[in-house]
């Protein structure tokens, strides 16, 4: 129950956010998409170009979408290019069917327009308008119930929606706010379009009453969900009144060196995964703690939190040594741990201005992991145990995100220990660990800090020859934050502060105990502060 | 005004054939003239001509009053067509507005004030005999084809145009009511004395309306002159135009004597 009440303590911002978004993609992918419609159907040779190009913006995926618009905007990440990615998806439904309502109109009466000595824009306004508004109504009313639909997949790009809810509970497992997300959205969805239809039938049945009916019902379910929008005392928050606004705890701002640019809160970015939420969390609540004011974008996907980095537009957030290696320094043979750690923070700050803080001191890296009953009856303990079972003719299956078969360190770990004859199998990391103890599939990849580790009673293999390349938690912080000391003193507690049994023990907390995040992040905090 | 169309001709496309080839007709001031024939011989694309809804691909409509006349294709074409009355083969309301609305609309592109055009609404209403309390705020759809009708007439007389253009205008109607809009349409022309060129493929209804009747075939005029100049014209002889002219004239003729007839037998034709 505690856990639906703080849900629904979370909706009024995320509705309002998800509003203010679906609600100025529309009204932008309408205001563009009339005037091209009509130009479309006056001028034939405008038609096939323009319904072309909507159409093919229409047949990349919408995730996809979403997440071009970052870099295209020079990784800007947030409400505007959510908000460009559903204009464009707005538009071919409204401009389809102008182009088809326009074209519908008796050319009896577009006839009867000139013949009475209507200009070709009176025609238009007094006309042909009015008659195709039935059908031009019907496109709007399928735009609107595509964009607040997709408009739940604007949370990876950093804008707030009621996909929030959708993305941290499938990457917690937790079916309540995956639930409550779909419904909360469906239900808008579905308000829209009973209101939009009953403005249709007022524009066919001419029907004053019903018209005004129609928009107000739309005025008051779009401003009534923007109302937390306007209370300018809060910002657009994940974490629900309790640390909105004027009740925000403020602490002493004794040390005097807090935000070197007053007003213009701390962006916390995080990835879309348990202990990335645990852990934007705890740097939220350690700068709220030494009054900073927070702004949380969580669910961002790995690029687009880097180059949001990069821009100012996150300004701290974790990232592994590894990950940066491969994907930032584009780097793919193996590196000792601690020269990884110092090159990766060369080169960020040399070549993307960014500052590496230091590292947490745990590890998330990838290893390899047995049922540890099954690893017993083997013998395994070890990788080189694991290529000795499988020269025996033991048939083997390892089960591993699609990422993983794909990095060099796999082709390596296979080259180095011989484990060419085994089988591989790709699937969500999700379902992997359950599979592992389940005895589904007889070894995983698992990552080292994953709570379900001890839970399962798994084992991880070891590495003799350290070929699994480290991935050493650190923060990194964008020029601005890291040009400010307050921030900087605020953040190096936390620094070679967390073990991996401490971080497991905090995403074991959310992922299998239904905690909340905060209250993980809260009980780290306390263990580690101590 | 009179009008007068100095060899009109249109081609529609580059090579298409000739709708209308090289035609030339006079229409006194005040008079009505009905262009007569078949579908397809040019009427309509003539009289589209006249208020440039076609332009022409060659010739001249002259507009205008006793020596000043003008060159209609100098005139900018929406301020020519709001001068000019113009009625449509299937009445061409606006099924969104209201009778009233329809009446009252090229005052309203005129910039007329409401108050004016509502007063001109209800007199024209009336005109056309229907009261204007009971069908103002009526839609197009609650009206029978007659109604509608009407309201298309008040529609093209609502500026007092002094030329009126009709396109068929009782072809969609059932005999009765043709009858009895034919008849109004007599007494509104004689009442405000405006000049008419009305379309039909009906002789009947050309003998009956028209001042001068013009005989259209391929877009040519084979036969013009009053209705009695043309029940006066002499056998065909072997002349296929004057065959033509007399097939056209078979069915009313064959009306009239049959009523004569009657009337001569002493029996009661009605």
């Amino acid at each position: 129950m505690s856990n639906f009440s703080e849900r629904w303590a979370e909706l009024p911002d995320l509705l309002a956010g998800h509003m203010r978004l679906s609600a100025s993609a529309l009204c932008i992918g309408i205001a563009l998409s009339l005037p091209l419609g009509v130009l479309a159907a006056r001028r034939p040779k405008w038609r096939g170009p323009v319904l072309g190009v909507t159409g093919l913006v229409q047949t990349i995926p919408s995730l996809a979408l979403l997440a071009l618009m970052v870099p295209l905007l020079g990784g800007q990440i947030g409400f505007v290019p959510a908000l460009l990615a559903l204009t464009l998806y707005s538009m071919l439904p409204v401009l389809h069917n102008t182009v088809t309502g326009i074209q519908e109109v008796d050319p009896g009466l577009t006839e009867a327009a000139r013949g009475i000595g209507m200009t070709p824009w009176q025609s238009l306004l007094r006309v042909e308008l009015p008659l195709a508004a039935p059908v031009i109504l019907a496109g709007i009313r399928t735009a609107s119930v595509w964009v607040i639909g997709t408009a739940t997949l604007a949370t990876p790009v950093g804008a707030q929606s009621l996909g929030n809810y959708i993305f941290l509970g499938l990457q917690t497992r937790n079916g309540l706010a995956v639930v409550f997300g779909c419904v909360a959205a469906s239900l808008l969805a579905v308000a829209f379009d009973r209101l939009i239809a009953v403005l249709e039938s007022a524009a066919k049945e001419r029907s004053r009453g019903r018209l005004t009916a129609g928009l107000l019902g739309l005025a008051l379910i779009t401003f009534g969900s923007l109302w937390p929008a306007f209370d300018f005392t809060s910002s657009l928050d994940t974490r629900g009144p309790a640390l909105v606004g004027s009740d925000a705890p403020k602490v002493d701002r004794g040390d005097a060196l807090a935000s070197v640019v007053p007003g213009r809160p701390i962006t916390v970015g995080s990835k879309g995964f348990t202990e990335q939420y645990v852990l934007a969390e705890l740097l939220g609540e350690q700068l709220t703690a030494h009054g900073f004011e927070i702004d949380n974008r969580p669910n961002l996907g790995s690029t687009i939190l880097f180059d949001a980095l990069r821009e100012g537009t996150v300004d701290v957030c974790i990232d592994y040594s590894g990950t940066l290696w491969a994907t930032i320094l584009k780097r793919d043979e193996p590196a000792p741990r601690l020269a990884m750690q110092i090159e990766v923070a060369s080169v960020l700050l040399q070549e993307h201005g960014v500052v590496t803080l230091g590292s947490l001191g745990f590890e998330n890296a990838y290893a390899l992991a047995m049922a540890r009953k099954r690893a017993e009856e083997l013998g395994v303990r070890s990788l080189t145990d694991l290529a000795r079972v499988t020269s025996q003719g033991q048939a083997m299956e390892i089960g591993g995100d699609p990422e993983f078969f794909g990095r060099p360190e796999w082709s390596r770990v296979r080259a180095a220990y011989g484990l060419e004859g085994i089988e591989t199998r790709g699937m969500d990391s999700t379902f992997l660990y359950g599979a592992a103890r389940d005895g589904q599939i007889d070894v995983i990849t698992a990552y080292t800090t994953d709570g379900r580790i001890t839970a399962f009673d798994l084992q991880l293999l070891e590495d003799p020859d350290e070929v699994l390349p480290p991935y050493d938690a650190m923060i990194l912080l964008s020029a601005r934050a890291a040009g400010d000391p307050g921030l900087v003193r605020a953040l190096k507690p936390l620094l070679n502060a967390i073990s991996n049994e401490e971080m497991r023990v905090a995403n074991r907390a959310v992922d299998l105990d239904g905690a909340t995040v905060a209250s993980a992040a809260a009980a780290l905090r306390a263990r580690i502060l101590d | 005004m009179a009008l007068h169309l100095e060899n009109l001709t249109k081609r529609f496309g580059k090579a298409g054939p000739l709708a209308v080839d090289d035609l030339s007709l006079e229409i006194e001031d005040g008079k009505v003239l009905v262009l007569v024939g078949e579908s397809g011989c040019g009427k309509t694309t003539t009289l589209k001509m006249i208020n440039r809804l076609i332009e022409p691909s060659s010739g001249t409509v002259w507009i205008g009053k006793d020596g000043s006349r003008v060159d209609t294709c100098l005139l900018d074409p929406v301020v020519l067509r709001r001068s000019i009355g113009f009625v449509f083969q299937e009445d061409g309301l606006f099924p969104h507005m209201t009778v009233a609305a329809n009446v009252g609309i090229t005052p309203s592109l005129l910039g007329w004030t409401t108050d004016r055009i509502d007063a001109r609404t209800a007199e024209l209403l009336k005109l056309v005999h229907l009261d204007p309390e009971q069908f103002a705020k009526r839609l197009p759809a609650d009206l029978s084809g007659g109604q509608r009708q009407r309201v298309g007439f008040a529609r093209a007389l609502a500026a007092g145009p002094s030329v009126l253009l009709l396109d068929e205008p009782f072809g969609a109607l059932d005999p009765l009511t043709r009858d009895h809009l034919q008849i109004e349409f007599q007494e509104l022309q004689r009442k405000l004395g405006f000049t008419a060129v009305l379309v039909t493929h009906d002789m009947a209804e050309a003998l009956l309306l028209g001042d001068r009747i013009a005989v259209l075939r391929d877009g040519k005029i084979i036969a013009e002159g009053t209705p009695r100049d043309l029940l006066q014209l002499g056998p065909s002889q072997g002349d296929a135009d004057r065959a033509y002219v007399d097939d056209l004239l078979a069915t009313p003729r064959r009306s009239a004597q049959r009523l004569e007839h009657l009337i001569r037998s002493g029996e009661n034709p009605a």
